[in-house]
């Protein structure tokens, strides 16, 4: 099988995920667009590691701590959301605005 | 191994009374140091583990030193400002602690696994401090804004990282630059796609210019001493990171990401210097002198990459951020001392606060002159060292980036001296009333003479320091 087309995808993927941070205003929303770059990443690490035929797993073994790194950060994430929730009854990143400059 | 072990016995102490933690952080630092000490001192060959993806050698020894000790200073900063409120402190210590952790593993990562593990270890729990004083509004916005961007920023590593991988199917730095010159792949474009999406994510956290927005006001939210950590410790984690990639894994296709690295060191050092210039908020200005400092410890890894002689780059990147953490902490203990007096976010009501508290004064004096880079303190070793390495090239890029620092040297004397000049010169402010808390607390006053005698001693003996920029960049000829 080619590795071709799993790389666009994971490619399209990353690319959906950019956007995402850069367009949505839920700060919720932001967090699940980093998810899909950290999925993308972990479609590229287990294709690149089908096709190498790495013996030692390193693409597979690498993204298994991708997940759980990314379970952690998410939780972190979502810790500090709740904390502007509580604060100022909104997850809309545009009215964060305090300080500039 | 020692080291690590150290703080993890240290780590697993924390949680169990309130006031004992601050005590077991405080020592437990300082017991952590001894070791390294013992190691540097009895060094002999480089000690590698995990094959080849755990490395201690003289450039992590020295680099752990440096970040042990300026967690121990932070948490002297800490202990009055974390008794001052009501937060629960046991996490506090505990979430510095796993972040120096983080700091220790990136200094000795030799693998993509290792250190994107050291990374994220070294900057999570500072997302969760930076937004500590949970009542207040600003910290809450610095916080979220820190988090998304460091969070995107790891990403961004990791895509770079996961094409690594796929171009060479190893994940030990020198196989990959061994595979990676075999194959004749140094110039490809995906290697320089990787290298370019792992330069902006580590540019996130060293706040390099186009990725340096979030610094400012995570700087302004977050507690003091955080600040302190997340301007040196944070950022030298980011340096370290990036010394590593650029001469173990890129050194040989270094050109094309010198060139740019070159212009970004140079942007950076425009940026962070005009932006200070216009600050009336202390910590801001320091966050954009931060930023400005950013693009000199830039400067020499950027020439070293056109020019392939990484051992003088990285000889003065090393030595600029070892005087550069410790003249940062004093200067952020100068504006934590006189904001105890006056709480305000402007510094123009500090006016003649130096006649109320001399020993402040003197401090604010020395070190913002040593981030100026005025001898014989130790910032204008520093500086010196980095021209150095940059004029010595003889390379167009060298040179004109030497000039581009020179100029911003001076603009950033202004604002230097400006708070120099007001907390001497002017007259008290009249809408802001003094709390008259002109005693300075005990771990505080360590702190200063830390600092101080580090920074001082720097610029009258460089030949210590020197010793140490060199000793770490032996290594870097394997």
């Amino acid at each position: 099988m080619s590795i071709q087309p799993i790389l666009i995808a994971a490619a399209a993927l990353f690319s959906i995920g950019i956007y995402g941070i850069l367009v949505r205003r839920n700060a919720v929303m932001v967090l699940l667009s980093i998810e899909l770059i950290l999925n993308s990443v972990n479609i590229n690490f287990v294709a690149f590691n089908a096709m190498l035929s790495d013996v030692f797993l390193n693409g597979q073994i690498f993204s298994i701590f991708i997940i759980t790194i990314a379970a952690a950060e998410v939780g972190i994430g979502l810790a500090i959301v709740l904390m502007l929730f509580r604060n100022r009854e909104t997850a809309n990143i545009n009215e964060f605005d305090l300080m500039k400059w | 191994m020692t080291i690590v072990s150290a703080i993890s016995l240290d780590l697993l102490l924390p949680r169990k009374l309130k006031y004992i933690v601050a005590l077991v952080s405080i020592l437990g630092s300082l017991i952590a140091f001894v070791p390294i000490i013992f190691q540097y001192a009895n060094y002999s060959s480089p000690e590698i583990l995990f094959e080849g993806s755990y490395v201690i050698d003289k450039f992590s020894l020295i680099l752990k030193g440096l970040f042990i000790l300026v967690t121990y200073l932070t948490f002297l900063l800490s202990v009055n400002f974390v008794e001052s409120d009501e937060y629960y402190q046991g996490e506090y210590y505990f979430l510095l602690l796993s972040s120096l952790l983080g700091a220790l593993v990136v200094t000795s990562s030799r693998d993509l696994l290792t250190m994107f593990i050291g990374i994220e270890l070294a900057s999570t729990p500072m997302f969760l401090l930076s937004g500590w004083k949970k009542g207040d509004q600003k910290s809450n916005e610095g916080s979220i804004k820190f988090f998304l961007l460091g969070v995107l920023s790891a990403s961004l590593i990791l895509y770079g990282f996961s094409l690594l991988y796929g171009v060479t199917g190893k994940l030990v730095f020198s196989d990959i630059a061994n595979t990676l010159i075999q194959s004749d792949l140094n110039q490809s474009p995906v290697t320089l796609l990787s290298a370019i999406l792992i330069l902006a994510g580590i540019g996130f956290k060293i706040s390099i210019v186009p990725f340096h927005s979030w610094a400012p006001d995570t700087y302004e939210g977050a507690p003091l001493p955080v600040t302190a950590y997340l301007s040196v410790s944070s950022k030298a984690t980011g340096f370290v990171a990036l010394i590593i990639l650029i001469s173990k894994v890129f050194y040989a296709s270094g050109q094309g990401l010198g060139i740019i690295l070159v212009f970004i060191s140079g942007i950076t050092m425009f940026v962070g210097n005009l932006s200070a210039l216009q600050q009336t908020n202390p910590v801001r200005l320091l966050a954009y002198s931060s930023i400005a400092q950013a693009g000199f410890i830039l400067a020499p890894m950027a020439v070293a990459g056109i020019t392939g002689n990484y051992e003088d780059g990285v000889y003065a990147s090393v030595t600029y951020l070892i005087i550069y953490a410790f003249m940062n902490v004093g200067a952020f203990l100068v504006i934590n001392l006189l904001q105890r007096n006056i709480q305000s976010d402007d510094m123009y009501d500090w006016g003649g606060l130096a006649r109320e508290m001399p020993l402040a004064g003197i401090f604010a004096v020395i070190f913002f002159f040593s981030l100026a880079g005025i001898p014989p303190l130790g910032g204008w070793f520093a500086k010196f060292v980095v021209f150095r390495s940059l004029l010595s090239t003889g390379e167009i890029f060298g040179v004109s980036l030497g000039i581009v620092g020179a100029i911003n040297a001076v603009i950033a004397l202004v604002y230097y001296s400006r708070v120099s000049k007001i907390i001497w010169m002017d007259s008290p402010s009249e809408n802001v009333k003094s709390n008259k808390d002109t005693l300075i607390p005990s771990p505080l006053r360590v702190v200063g003479f830390v600092s101080l005698i580090l920074t001082i001693v720097s610029g009258i003996f460089p030949g210590i320091f020197s010793n140490l920029g060199e000793a770490s960049s032996i290594f870097f000829n394997s």
